[in-house]
């Protein structure tokens, strides 16, 4: 299952890179209430808040596993919906 | 041409030396003249006293050396770094 | 009422410690990533309680901090009640405005500037904004609110011990009952600040044991697998510190507020007795900037625009604090590699960032300050402003956040 999340290409992409706060999360939470369980959502963002705070917060509240790919100047953050 | 991260560490430091230059200048210049308008116009409730008026130029003068010299500093240190990177990759 | 100074400096150096106080909100706040929209936002956007928590033990350590001072003896009483604004209908239709504007716009007026430092085009565009709603105020607004004010039309008539919860509590200002009012305050906000943070974090650890088994709760890697960082691993101390002075990792919610407050109380001491001893920074100086570009064309707005003519541009000590806010977010977004100039993707962001803008100016101007100049300020002065415009401030955001899910 983490191999899963890592390696997984994401069923949803949404590119929020240049948005800041409360856009990415705001974006993020829209589409997680659209996909089905066991769906990943891959975020790219370069607005640290958003991937040391409020996407980290967004998943946790969901109670959805999450991890965060370094890819240059862009983050990738990857949350996996489950029931 | 270089990249634009590259670009982007050398200018950075340039402009906010250039910023805190341009910061003192128009203080330097335009405070007076304010200050002259409202003496002027004997609008002592918006006047401010000389005693003031030098304290804001003295620490806004020395602020701006500070920032001038670690705005270079940075850009230098760059610079420096850049070439090497440079030099490394052929 | 007269202020009192306590320590014999220079204006040279009252102005030194305001831009010093500047630089390290700057730069405290970038590497915080600290936001006041964003900890209110998140209440309605994540269900999370963690950042508002911080700003209310922020808001509870200034007070405790400020307070207890004038309580021992250290600073005068006057010199915390002096500047008190006015209350009235404006602060809580201001911070009303303001919220719905900042949370719209991308930011509140501390993160507006420091983003817009870290090469946030979106927080330029608001702050362009920000100067334009300003000016819409002062010829539009300003008249209209400074004759109720006068009239005292759902206002009162004057600031100062009148808006000091000491006086208005037990009609004195001795030491006693600031004492009493200080941990009146101070205590209860630190201590609910501590309860939602430990709140949230106990309904993340209950959603943690429903995850399923063997799931990496979070982690960060590289492209090529290799994990660079693990949120559960513990590391020394040592490593910490080292990881926070050399800008490689940001700044914790609740280190990021105590440094704040620290930041206030360094202000409030440096300053007190000879101008408004408290961090303040778009109140004035972010709105005037349009005053000071006009000033490059010949455009004097301070000698007939109404607001403009209450005071001299330039001098207060406020704007110094402000410009090396800005200087101090960039140095800290610089050397940490965060600086990068980010475009919004979406357009129509930028012409939200506008309008957010422009309605945060004008808001801050009704409310008579922003979060930072009044909201934060005003519970450092032990007064009852802060408590209106915060709960200004979360209706105006809760409404934005319900525009923006429509957007």
């Amino acid at each position: 299952m983490s191999e899963e999340l890592k390696t997984k290409n994401p069923d949803v992409v949404i590119d929020v890179r240049g948005e800041s706060c409360p856009v990415p999360e705001m974006e993020a939470s829209k589409k997680l209430k659209k996909m089905k369980a066991g769906e990943v959502l891959e975020v790219l963002t370069d607005h640290q808040p958003a991937v040391d705070v409020t996407l980290p917060s967004l998943a946790k509240n969901l109670g959805y596993p999450f991890t965060v790919i370094k890819d240059g100047d862009t983050y990738k953050v990857r949350i996996l919906k489950v029931k | 041409m270089l990249e634009s991260r590259y670009l982007r560490r050398l200018l950075a430091p340039l402009i906010l030396s250039f910023f805190a230059i341009g910061w003192y200048k128009f203080s330097e210049g335009t405070l007076a003249n304010a200050n002259q308008i409202v003496l002027n116009t004997a609008n002592f409730a918006v006047y401010v006293q000389q005693t003031q008026y030098d304290g804001y130029l003295t620490a806004t003068r020395y602020i701006c050396y500070v920032v001038v010299y670690v705005g270079l500093a940075l850009f230098w240190y760059n610079l420096v770094k850049i070439v090497e990177a440079k030099e490394r990759n052929g | 009422m007269v202020l009192s100074p306590v320590f014999s400096e220079s204006w040279a150096e009252v102005y030194a410690f305001f831009a010093l106080g500047g630089f390290i909100l700057g730069w405290v706040a970038q590497r915080g990533n600290y936001c006041f929209v964003n900890a209110m936002t998140s209440i309605f956007t994540t269900r999370s309680f963690e950042r508002f928590g911080a700003l209310l033990i922020l808001f509870g350590l200034s007070a405790l901090g400020c307070g207890l001072l004038v309580a021992f003896g250290v600073i005068p009483a006057v010199d915390q009640y002096y500047f008190n604004y006015f209350a009235g209908w404006y602060i809580l239709v201001g911070s009303f405005i303001f919220g719905f504007g900042a949370a719209l716009a991308g930011g509140c007026n501390l993160s507006m500037l420091y983003r817009a430092a870290s090469g946030y085009v979106q927080n330029w565009i608001e702050l362009f904004g920000m100067m334009i709603g300003t000016y819409v105020f002062a010829v539009g607004i300003w008249p209209f609110q400074q004759y109720t004010m006068e009239k005292g039309i759902f206002s009162t008539t004057m600031g100062g011990y009148v808006e000091y919860l000491p006086y208005d509590i037990f009609h004195s200002v001795s030491p006693m009952a600031i004492y009493i009012t200080t941990l009146m305050l101070g205590l209860p906000l630190v201590l609910l600040g501590i309860y939602l943070q430990q709140y949230t974090k106990k309904k993340w650890l209950a959603n943690l044991r429903i995850a399923p088994q063997g799931l990496p709760i979070s982690m960060t890697i590289s492209p090529q697998g290799q994990v660079l960082g693990e949120e559960k691993t513990k590391t020394s101390w040592k490593k910490e510190v080292k990881d926070l002075l050399l800008l490689k990792k940001p700044y914790g919610t609740n280190l990021a507020t105590v440094l704040l407050a620290l930041d206030i109380i360094l202000v409030y001491i440096a300053g007190a007795g000879y101008t408004f001893n408290y961090l303040v920074i778009t109140s004035s100086d972010g709105g005037r900037f349009f005053e000071y570009i006009l000033m490059l064309f010949g455009v004097n707005l301070f000698t007939n625009t109404p607001w403009f003519n209450d005071s001299l541009p330039i001098v207060d000590p406020s704007t110094l604090m402000v410009i090396m806010l800005c200087v101090g977010a960039f140095t800290a977004s610089f050397l940490s590699g965060d600086f990068k100039i980010r475009i919004p993707r979406e357009k129509k962001r930028l012409l939200i960032g506008f309008l957010g803008g422009m309605l945060v100016g004008i808001g801050v101007r009704v409310a008579l300050g922003c979060n930072v100049g009044l909201m934060w300020t005003n519970f450092a002065q032990l007064g009852y402003d802060g408590i209106i415009f915060l709960f200004g401030m979360l209706g105006g955001i809760y409404l934005a956040v319900k525009v923006q899910e429509r957007l």
